[in-house]
This record gives C-alpha cells, sequence and structure tokens, in this order.
C-alpha cells in the first residue's frame, strides 16, 4: 500500500514476460548495509586477517611489536608434526561428539515431554533459561563441585551403593574430558529444548490427530509426522551445537584446566595457553586458525540453510 | 612499526583472547586459576590486609626517611627539593592483586615527600595481565610501575615493556639486601626485583605426627616411610596440587631437585623417571589421594585444615588462614632433601618494575626504593604472610614457619621465565601423577622438552 502512494504504478498489472519494476524505495539500499559491512570489517574480517598473518610469521613478545618475520607454513607444519596437537584435536572431536548428542537428544526428549504441560512446562521453561543465562564460570564450578571424588554425585553412587569407591570424574582416563563435555553439554540443553519446542508448535494439529484416527500409536506419530517437522530444526540446531563445541573453551579452563596432563584439552584451550601462558602467539593463533577453518565447515552449511530459507 | 601493524596486533591480540574464552566471563574469576607462585594468591587466600593497624610503617614514626631521593639518581628527586612538592605527576601502577588495589599506605608514605604526586592503580586480572601489557605497549603507553609475576622479566624485557633498572641499582647503597635470586635479569639487564617472595615448604600435622610418634622427615625416604604410617593410622598421608600448567611445575621443582634434575635441560637425566616412579608411586600406595589431585594448592589446604592429613605441600601466603582455621597444631619445615640433593624450590611473589613507556622512571624508582624496598615496608609484609626479600627485614625471633620459609629463601631460585617449557612440565607433573602418563613415558618427553630448553 505504501508502495502505491509512493509510486502510483502498483495498480498497474506488469505485462506479461515484463519483470516488476521495483521502486526506489522498496530497492533494498546498499547504504543501509554499509554500518554493518564497516562494523564487520573491521572488528572481523581485519582482525582475522591479521590473525592468518600471524599464523604465518615468527612471533612472540621480541617480535610482537616490529615486523613479523614471515615463516610461511612454518607454524601449521609445527603443528601438525607434534603428536600432542593429534591428539588435541581427536579429543576436540569426541569433546564435540558428546556434546551434540547430549544437547540434541537431551533437548529433544525435553522438549517432546514438556508438551501439552501448561504448568510444569511454563516452569521448566523458566528454569532452562535461567541455566541459559548462568555464566559458565559458575556452572562450570557447580559441576567441579559436584564431580568431585568427595562431591554430591560420587556421595549419592557410593550411598546408593552402585559403586563401591568414589569414580574419579576428573582425573581417571577419559572421564575428564567426557565429565567436561557433559557439562558443556547440559549447557546446551535450554537452547536445543527451547528451538525444539518452537517446531513442535509448528506442527499442524489436525495431521497429529488424523494420525491418531487412523490408528497411529505415538512411536508412529512421531517417526511419521512429528520427526519430519523437526528434522530441518536439529540440521540446524546440531551445526549449532557443533560450532559451539569445538570453540567451547570455558569449561574446561573451570573445571579442569584442561587437565590432569592435557586429558581435557581441546583445541581451544591449547591455542589459548600457547598464546598466552607460553607467550607463543604464532603456535597460538595456528591453532585458532584451525579451529576456525573447522567451526567454518558446520557454519557453511548453516548460513546456506538459513540463507535457503529466507 | 606503522600504526596499521599497531592496530593490528592490538586487534589480533584481542582476537586470540576473545576467541578463546568465547561465551566465558573473565577467566580472573576462575578458582582454580591463579597460579600459586605470586602475591595475587595471597590475597586469594584471604590474608589479612596490611592495613595501617597491620602494618608498622604506617605510623609515621616508623615512616622510613626520606633519604632515598639522595641515593636516587633522580632528577625528579634533585630538581623537587627536599620536600619534593615541586614535583607534579601522576604514577600510574598496574596490579594483578586486589590487595594492592586498595593498599594505600605507602602511596601515603610517598606523599609525604612528594606531596603533589598522585596515584592510578589500574587492576587487571592475572591472567590478562601480561598479554594486555605487551598489548599496551602498541601505543607506547604503559603504566609507571608494574607488579606482576617475576616469570614473566624475561618476555616483558624482550617486548620492550619494562624498564632497563640497571643504573638504579648499581647505584642503590641497600642493594646487597637482596639476595641475587630475587633480582630479575633478562639479557644481562636488571628489570624487576622481587620485595618478598612466595615459597612452598612442607607443612605437617605436628598433633597427628605426635599421636603417631612419627619425627618431622628430613628425606625423601623418611617422609615415605611417615606417610606410611599415617596411612595405616587410616588418615591421609599427603595433600599436593597435581593440576596442569605454571602451578604443576611450581610445586614439582623441588621434587626434581631432590633427584638432581636442577634445571629444565638436565631433564633427560633418567633420574627424572626415578623421581616420576616414587612420586607417582605414593599416589599408587594411596600415600596421596588421587581424587585430590586435581585440587590446586589454595583448595588443597583447606583438606589439611581438616586434621586428617599427615602433610601438605603449601606455601607461605596460606599459612594464616590456615592458622585461624586449624584445631590442631601444625609445624612447616623445609622441603625434603632427597638421594641427589636438597629440595629446591621456586621464589615466587610479586616482581616490581618499572613500564618500558614510563615518562617518570626516576620518580618511580624513588617510590620503589622510598616504600616498598625499604626494610620497613619489607618487614611489614610478613604481616600478610609473605617472606621478605631484604635479608635484614627478618626478625632474629622470627615465629616458627615464618623462620622455615625464610631459610628456604636462602637457597630459593628464580622462577623459570622459559614460559613455554614450563606450561609442558607442568602438564607432565599432572599427567604423571594422575596415571594419565606412565613415569617411563612422562621421562621420554621430559627429555623431549630438555632439548628444546632455554
Amino acid at each position: 500500500m505504501t508502495t502505491a502512494l509512493i509510486s502510483g504504478r502498483a495498480t498497474q498489472s506488469p505485462g506479461r514476460g515484463r519483470r516488476p519494476r521495483r521502486s526506489r524505495a522498496t530497492r533494498p539500499s546498499v547504504a543501509f548495509a554499509l554500518p554493518l559491512v564497516a562494523f564487520l570489517g573491521v572488528f572481523v574480517a581485519y582482525p582475522m586477517a591479521k590473525l592468518v598473518q600471524m599464523s604465518v610469521s615468527t612471533v612472540n613478545p621480541s617480535t610482537i611489536l616490529h615486523t613479523w618475520p614471515f615463516v610461511g607454513l612454518a607454524n601449521f607444519r609445527h603443528l601438525f608434526a607434534d603428536p600432542e596437537f593429534h591428539r588435541t584435536v581427536w579429543r576436540t572431536v569426541i569433546f564435540a561428539v558428546v556434546v551434540l548428542v547430549i544437547g540434541v537428544s537431551g533437548g529433544l526428549i525435553a522438549a517432546l515431554s514438556l508438551q501439552g504441560r501448561r504448568k510444569f512446562g511454563a516452569f521448566t521453561y523458566a528454569l532452562l533459561v535461567l541455566m541459559w543465562t548462568l555464566p559458565p564460570i559458575v556452572s562450570g564450578s557447580t559441576w567441579k563441585f559436584l564431580l568431585s571424588n568427595d562431591g554430591f554425585i560420587n556421595e549419592l553412587l557410593v550411598n546408593t551403593h552402585l559403586v563401591s569407591q568414589p569414580v574419579l570424574f576428573l582425573i581417571d582416563g577419559w572421564l575428564p574430558l567426557l565429565s567436561v563435555a557433559f557439562a558443556a553439554g547440559w549447557v546446551c540443553l535450554p537452547f536445543a529444548t527451547i528451538a525444539f519446542k518452537a517446531a513442535l508448535l509448528d506442527i499442524p494439529r489436525e495431521r497429529l490427530e488424523a494420525a491418531e484416527v487412523d490408528g497411529a500409536g505415538p512411536l508412529q506419530r512421531f517417526a511419521h509426522v512429528t520427526w519430519p517437522h523437526l528434522r530441518p530444526t536439529t540440521y540446524v540446531v546440531s551445526i549449532l551445537i557443533m560450532s559451539y563445541a569445538v570453540r567451547s573453551f570455558d569449561f574446561a579452563y573451570v573445571m579442569t584446566q584442561g587437565g590432569p596432563g592435557t586429558a581435557s584439552t581441546t583445541l581451544p584451550l591449547l591455542g589459548y595457553s600457547s598464546a598466552f601462558t607460553a607467550f607463543n602467539y604464532s603456535t597460538g593463533a595456528a591453532i585458532a586458525v584451525v579451529t576456525i577453518v573447522v567451526v567454518m565447515l558446520f557454519a557453511l552449511p548453516y548460513a546456506r540453510t538459513v540463507g535457503r530459507r529466507e | 612499526m606503522s600504526m596499521k601493524t599497531k592496530l593490528g596486533t592490538l586487534s589480533v591480540v584481542s582476537l586470540l583472547f576473545l576467541g578463546a574464552c568465547s561465551s566465558s566471563k573473565s577467566s580472573s574469576s576462575a578458582p582454580t586459576s591463579a597460579p600459586a607462585p605470586t602475591a595475587s594468591s595471597a590475597s586469594s587466600a584471604a590474608a589479612p590486609a596490611p592495613s595501617s593497624a597491620a602494618a608498622p610503617v604506617a605510623s609515621s614514626a616508623a615512616a622510613p626517611a626520606p633519604s632515598s631521593a639522595a641515593a636516587a639518581p633522580s632528577s625528579a628527586a634533585a630538581a623537587a627539593g627536599p620536600t619534593g612538592s615541586d614535583v607534579k605527576a601522576t604514577l600510574t601502577i598496574w596490579t594483578y592483586d586486589q590487595m594492592q588495589r586498595d593498599n594505600k599506605i605507602q602511596q601515603a608514605e610517598f606523599n609525604k615527600l612528594y606531596p603533589n604526586v598522585k596515584f592510578n592503580v589500574v587492576f587487571i586480572p592475572q591472567e590478562q595481565f601480561a598479554n594486555k601489557l605487551i598489548a599496551s605497549a602498541t601505543t607506547k603507553t604503559g603504566p609507571d610501575i608494574i607488579w606482576d609475576n617475576p616469570a614473566y622479566t624475561q618476555a616483558f624485557a624482550d617486548a620492550g615493556v619494562v624498564y632497563d633498572l640497571s643504573k638504579y641499582w648499581s647505584a642503590y647503597s641497600d642493594a646487597g639486601q637482596f639476595p641475587a635470586s630475587v633480582v630479575n635479569q633478562a639479557n644481562g639487564k636488571v628489570y624487576s626485583v622481587q620485595t618478598y617472595s612466595n615459597l612452598n615448604a612442607l607443612w605437617y600435622n605436628k598433633t597427628l605426627l605426635d599421636s603417631l610418634g612419627i619425627a618431622v622427615p628430613t628425606t625423601l625416604d623418611e617422609l615415605q616411610a611417615a606417610m606410611a604410617k599415617v596411612k595405616a593410622a587410616g588418615k591421609i598421608g599427603m595433600e599436593i596440587a597435581g593440576t596442569p600448567g605454571i602451578e604443576g611445575e611450581w610445586i614439582s621443582k623441588p621434587f626434581f631437585t631432590d633427584w638432581g634434575v636442577t634445571g629444565y635441560k638436565d631433564l633427560g637425566n633418567p633420574n627424572t623417571e626415578k623421581m616420576f616412579a616414587q612420586v607417582s608411586g605414593w599416589v599408587n600406595s594411596g600415600y596421596i589421594p588421587k581424587g585430590d589431585l586435581s585440587l590446586s594448592q589454595g583448595d588443597g589446604v583447606t583438606k589439611f585444615e581438616g586434621g586428617n592429613v599427615g602433610f601438605f605441600v603449601g606455601g607461605n601466603w596460606l599459612i594464616s588462614d590456615a592458622q585461624t582455621k586449624s584445631k590442631f597444631t601444625f609445624g612447616v619445615t623445609g622441603m625434603p632433601s632427597g638421594p641427589n640433593g636438597p629440595g629446591i624450590v621456586y621464589l615466587g611473589g610479586q616482581a616490581e618494575a618499572i613500564g618500558g613507556f614510563s615518562k617518570n622512571p626516576d620518580l618511580a624508582w624513588d617510590f620503589l626504593q622510598t616504600t616498598w624496598l625499604s626494610k620497613e615496608f619489607e618487614t611489614a609484609t610478613l604481616a600478610f604472610g609473605s617472606i621478605p626479600s631484604r635479608k635484614d627485614a627478618v626478625p632474629t625471633d622470627a615465629s616458627q614457619p615464618i623462620e622455615a620459609y625464610a631459610k628456604a629463601v636462602e637457597q630459593g631460585v628464580p622462577i623459570s621465565s622459559d614460559t613455554a617449557n614450563t606450561l609442558l612440565i607442568g602438564n607432565l607433573w599432572s599427567a604423571v601423577l594422575s596415571g594419565q602418563t606412565s613415569p617411563h613415558a612422562g621421562a621420554a618427553t621430559a627429555a623431549q622438552i630438555a632439548k628444546t630448553a632455554k
């Protein structure tokens, strides 16, 4: 309507084969995008370019304020030749998969079980939002306390005679990595639950009722009506959780500092300690570049999906 | 260096940091993040602040004489006259110690000499401190006075963000009072001085040992035998931090020197494996609770305070808090000696330096020598559990814990500035103690580290 008033041409039907002409007012103005482009250029693209430059240079406290000597891909070669880096990549993969499984399956189960429970559901969603807003330092410290050898979970396990000795969640074998991944997955639950809840609300009620009338049981209704509707959401949620998991730093830092040894060190933590504890900025940058590439692998399909939808 | 490059350096350091932290908050609040060897731990351990009541130097009677102005080669002081009232300046101090952020005692004392000098104290969380300092130098606008971990002296000197104190130090009449181990040098120049030391020693539960008829151990073998007896009595042998990174390396130092591994270059020594085997053996035998290895030193002390633990490898900054909370008598002794040498500890604490881009380096030096380096102020550090660096600042009738730590200071060594390998050795210590890595594999990794050691 606004268009008609401004241009006075909206009432004219475009001729067959002629592309409708957009008025100046409706044409997306490049000018509107300029501030955002400038912002992203200054705060994302430029630092990213410098990060890449740092990863192909020798940067340490002696050189950081001067010209960075270019070393080509030497930092990456050293990195890929380092067995600890390989172990860290595998730990990151395991960590990301555990976070993904807990986040997606937990979120889906939570959303399904809260469906249709108004009062209880509202209360639980409020709790989930609270959980989502908790600073990682708080939730990480809480999990550290809960999982310690004399913490609540071990007290529970021992007192219920499920185990005879406390489980050393933060010490033994793979448990530190899995414990940190569990905590990081737990914190993804609210996001996944709310996303799945929104998707569930989108399912036409009549389809579910029709399936029920046709004699479909709960599992069949889920498999043939609910799940097809949830699939795109699951895809997007999975990509976002994987991206989060690959760059996740906080829980490992708070709960185990990446230890014992490096048992729960993932790529971001390795990059952090290389750059900010060992002052080897170029190695830290190389690790960050590798991490960014991995995150991009997940971000690109997401961007494509969102773009297609729009 | 062009402005573009400077901006790039700033932005990329920020990106690295923010990227690493992702959605997290400042790591400063992480309870386990602060490495023990520094004075920030003192504040986190609830050590009493050097209030005017606690610090004898706060009274005007104990105020240091303004002789420092004459001792320093300070043009500012020389021009200032006897009162220094002509000097108008603001000294910016960067510290990661919350206690120092609020401490005005030294400033008040200095203002008696220089009434028109103002102070701008900037608190920066420890984890961010070194990188902020290095990044700030891109604009050549750093602080006048720096309080930071002495381990970073080399990195700061390399980055040019600390001032060469050599000329001041060589002219300083009291320089001889400071052991060489607290005068931090890099590239042959003096860059910082520790006014007090934080270091480890062996704490023992005297009440428990007396009840079991155990003498205070002086060697590793005696310690092992004592822990076995304590464990046999149903108690915990020893609490020791098995955390990775800087703290792990800080704790491990005396155990390495016990076996004759005195520096990173010696890590290929076959005794490294023997050391690892002995200490991990204590974990496997149950003398050290494996589940507590994830606790930092600051958390481990709470276990010791419970009264069921025989020994604890603890720092002096934890003493006053432990004395308040423990309902038993405990003592402190030096780290036991081993088959190949004494248990030598690192001398942590805060290193005082002058910013590389300070516009008032003379005035900053005046401040340091008039206050923090003076005997009166050094003695006052005892009040909050630190061990003065000055030889003449430790009272001859010092109480038992202080005396034990003061003795350890004499043979202490500076923290390594080889930060990359410090990290690796700390991780290795943690991995071996927790059983993630065998002593044999740990020794092999240590030998690899030795090849790149500085």
